[in-house]
């Protein structure tokens, strides 16, 4: 289906009323506030020309809705410091029974009036005597590992060591890959000389794909793409070529699904995941199962493959589908029940979770300002937990708990604990779980929080970084406190302290190496025009010591009026070892920094950012350092520049569009 | 920073150019009218409510955030107010309720959008016509219409989809 199909649905503008005159002539429009350069006026309309009866009425029904509010809200609050956990997994029985689940889930939520469960028919305790025994397979994979000297390459900025993400561009120091539009270009580069570009067409006749994203084996480049709108059900394809003579060995496409994300496991036997929301189609007396095409075949499931747990909105499934990619490629799938398209994933080499937002109206409040809306209801999230090994998936429990998993990296596994920051305005938290074992079972038990003072008031998590045992948090409403949480003993976080600056940041992360001690931050710039709103003004990007309990600012770069992909895509971040780069946005200027090491004034240690290098590029591009060269490369252009940041080779191509596909191709989303 | 004509011309009301309203009038009838007539079918219930919503709109125009939406910002505008007046009178209109409705409007007339609410409103889920209106009629983006309805951007999109399903008759 295709969205000029749905330009069909439109109405006729001469229904609608013509009031322009009518509000033109009106006391308010030719009366209203107008902004100047001098500081506004404080004049206010005079509201005291009443008599004494409608006021005292009126601060009565004040009083009576401050009165509603507060029982409202207390019955809220402590709905908000509970959490439940579900560690039974079911199985599908037959087709019928598909049926009856997903219908007592449709009733639950029709007719349940605390919105999905009530909180307080399943609160659990912390157990605070708990010991964890045999710890769960989780790995200290984050933040490990140092720069190989031996062969000096870049990488794509990740979240986890060793848990790959798909990019636009990817390089294996031998080529470089890159996307553009239908087509994926390929370089190879050598000193910084860069060869001919080879282009390979993903598929013939296909007038619409979108998004395709490469990773990089020893053995394959892998591309996925999709037929249809981004974020619709359309047919996902994995198009898997010999990473030497770039034939294709192998494809695989589901249909009528949505690709939530995906991950590349390294190792001797790298293995891809790829997570899928499937909506239930109809089917006679019940729902389709999942379908999967690979090489141009049908693998059937069967009912009973599919598994739930009773505390999720069973009415999608969730298909993971796993890839080795050997000498042999091998697919496995596992498909459950439960909701939509997840908010977060967090993947390490062991384990994957995911977190979605519901929301919980069973503590509905009156609320009078119409900029707020007029339903009251709690931010909970669900969070499911699977361990993978070896391309085998197990579904293992699920997390409820307040609040709202803002993104990957809100989430982290360290030392057999599970640790996730929470935002929900004024009731911002980092909770800490650990999975014990309660007789047969493994069971999450939350261990630690930080509930309190992390946020000052009408604030939300804007985002978050963890470092082994250090948690570094950002909340804005305009102002961004950035708070370090020690997390090293997991049954007592403690904030340890914090600091503030203009704006706030979306992107944090630690630097490694010779900088650990420092952090950085890309985030913007943000003016105050009233009490509760104000306005971007631009990005910026910081340097921090966060040696000590209070994070300090040691330098701060602001850009004007632009947004850099980088504030929200981490993937656009070049980080290698002292070396920051990403394209400002700055008439499309591509900025690669250096952190330096210096001695302040008094004789201290500090840091300092210096530019290195600047070129104007696509807004959507990439930078690769292959053996002391810089490869920095676009949808249509690749160059390379030597170490002392000098130009050395550069080739331009027109972009991977055939323009009779162009064409349709523009008329889509 | 580079805004859009309709944030320009924000700019340049809350400056004091009267003639700028002109230009938001006519960017933000249809998404104004639209929110309404998801609740109001009466004409002259949605011309009240659309002349509160930009009295509203002009009064508090200072608080809009420049470079966001501005539809998306009129829009929430117009839903809560026609949803508290709702929510006053507790008033269920019917088609037929109302002459100068079915003056405008006879069997064959009906637009496709009608028909469409037809299909929403014979197995109602909560949202599912606004995410219709919002994104298919008006065009706004997932992201914008989480912020009008208050939901996340991976709910309006579960809706949307469902949504689509259930008009795919008249596709």
């Amino acid at each position: 289906m295709r969205k000029r199909d749905l330009k069909k649905f439109n109405i006729n503008e001469n229904e609608i009323p013509d009031i322009k005159e009518r509000i033109k002539n009106s006391y308010e429009f030719k009366n209203r506030k107008v902004i100047s350069e001098e500081a506004p006026s404080k004049k206010r309309i005079n509201f005291f020309n009443r008599s004494w009866a409608p006021a005292i009425l009126g601060v009565g029904v004040v009083i009576l809705v401050c009165v509603i509010s507060l029982i409202s809200t207390t019955i809220s609050e402590s709905r908000r410091n509970s959490y439940t956990t579900d560690m039974s997994l079911n199985y599908v029985s037959s087709k019928s029974n598909l049926k009856e689940i997903v219908n007592y889930s449709k009733s639950r939520e029709k007719n349940n009036s605390a919105g999905w469960f009530s909180l307080f028919g399943a609160s659990f305790k912390a157990m605070e005597d708990a010991s964890p025994v045999d710890a769960p397979n989780s790995i200290d994979s984050e933040n490990g590992g140092e720069y190989s000297e031996e062969y000096a390459i870049s990488e794509t900025n990740k979240q986890v060591e060793n848990v790959d993400e798909a990019d636009v561009v990817k390089c294996d120091g031998n080529r470089v890959y890159r996307v553009s539009g239908q087509y994926i270009y390929v370089n190879d580069i050598n000193s910084g000389n860069i060869g001919e570009t080879i282009k390979i067409k993903l598929k013939e006749n296909n007038k619409s794909f979108i998004n395709p994203e490469i990773y990089l084996t020893d053995l394959y480049l892998v591309v996925l793409f999709s037929d249809g709108w981004y974020y619709s059900s359309s047919t996902i394809n994995v198009n898997i070529y010999d990473i030497e003579t770039l034939e294709l060995v192998k494809t695989y496409q589901s249909k009528s699904r949505s690709l939530n994300t995906s991950r590349l496991v390294m190792g001797n036997e790298p293995i891809l995941y790829l997570i899928f929301n499937q909506y239930l189609v109809e089917d006679g007396s019940s729902y389709e199962l999942p379908n999967e095409e690979i090489d141009g075949k049908e693998v059937e499931y069967d009912y009973s493959d599919i598994c739930y747990f009773n505390t999720l909105r069973n009415n999608c499934y969730t298909v993971i589908v796993s890839i080795k990619l050997g000498e042999e490629i091998n697919i496995n799938s596992q498909v459950q029940l439960g909701d939509g398209y997840w908010d977060a994933v967090y993947m390490t080499e062991s384990s994957i979770y995911l977190a979605r937002v519901h929301y919980d109206y069973s503590s509905r409040y009156i609320s009078f300002n119409v900029f707020e809306g007029y339903d009251g209801y709690d931010t909970v999230s669900v969070i499911v937990k699977y361990t993978i090994n070896n391309g085998e998936i197990t579904p293992i429990g699920t997390i409820r708990t307040a609040g709202q998993v803002i993104n990957q990296f809100a989430m982290s596994e360290y030392n057999g604990y599970f640790r996730v920051a929470l935002s929900q305005i004024n009731n911002n938290k980092v909770e800490v779980y650990r999975q014990d074992k309660d007789g047969e079972e493994y069971k999450f038990k939350l261990v630690g929080k930080v509930d309190k003072d992390l946020g000052e008031k009408n604030e939300v998590i804007k985002s978050v970084t963890f470092n082994k045992d250090i948690c570094l948090v950002v909340t804005a409403k305009n102002t961004d406190p950035m708070y370090k949480i020690d997390l090293s003993d997991p049954t007592l976080p403690v904030i340890m302290g914090k600091f503030k600056e203009d704006g706030y940041n979306s992107y944090l992360q630690y630097l490694k190496g010779d900088l650990e001690g420092y952090a950085i931050g890309l985030g913007y710039m943000t003016e105050d025009i009233s009490e509760y709103y104000n306005i971007r003004k631009g990005a910026k990007f910081g340097l921090y010591d966060v040696t000590g309990d209070n994070p300090v600012q040691l330098q701060l770069i602001e850009y004007a009026d632009v947004y850099p992909e980088a504030c929200e895509n981490h993937k656009a971040l070049f980080i290698y070892k002292n070396y920051v780069g990403f394209n400002t946005n700055q008439q499309n200027k591509y900025v690669l920094y250096s952190i330096d090491k210096t001695i302040d004034g008094e004789g201290n240690e500090s840091a300092v950012i210096n530019v290195k290098l600047e070129y104007a590029i696509d807004y959507e591009s990439r930078l690769y350092f292959v053996n002391d060269y810089f490869y920095l490369a676009s949808a249509s252009r690749l160059v390379s520049f030597d170490s002392d940041y000098q130009k050395v080779n550069e080739v331009i191509d027109d972009y991977g569009y055939d323009y009779e596909d162009w064409y349709d191709y523009q008329l889509m989303d | 920073m580079i805004y859009n004509d309709l944030d320009k011309m924000v700019v340049r009301f809350l400056k004091g150019e009267d003639d700028a309203f002109d230009y938001i009038y006519d960017e933000t009838k249809k998404t104004v009218y639209l929110s309404i007539y998801q609740i109001f079918k009466s004409k002259d219930k949605i011309e009240d409510i659309m002349q509160d919503t930009y009295l509203k709109a002009i009064e508090n125009m200072h608080k809009y955030e420049i470079g966001t939406n501005f539809k998306a910002w009129i829009a929430k505008i117009a839903r809560n107010l026609a949803i508290n007046d709702y929510n006053k009178n507790k008033i269920i209109e019917h088609v037929d309720d109302f002459d100068d409705f079915e003056n405008d409007k006879k069997n064959s007339d009906i637009s496709l959008v009608d028909r469409a609410y037809e299909i929403l409103d014979a197995n109602p889920v909560k949202y599912e016509k606004e995410v219709f209106t919002y994104r298919i009629v008006i065009g706004l983006g997932y992201r914008e219409i989480g912020e009008i309805l208050d939901i996340p951007k991976s709910t309006v999109f579960d809706i949307y989809n469902r949504c689509i399903k259930k008009i795919k008759e008249l596709l």
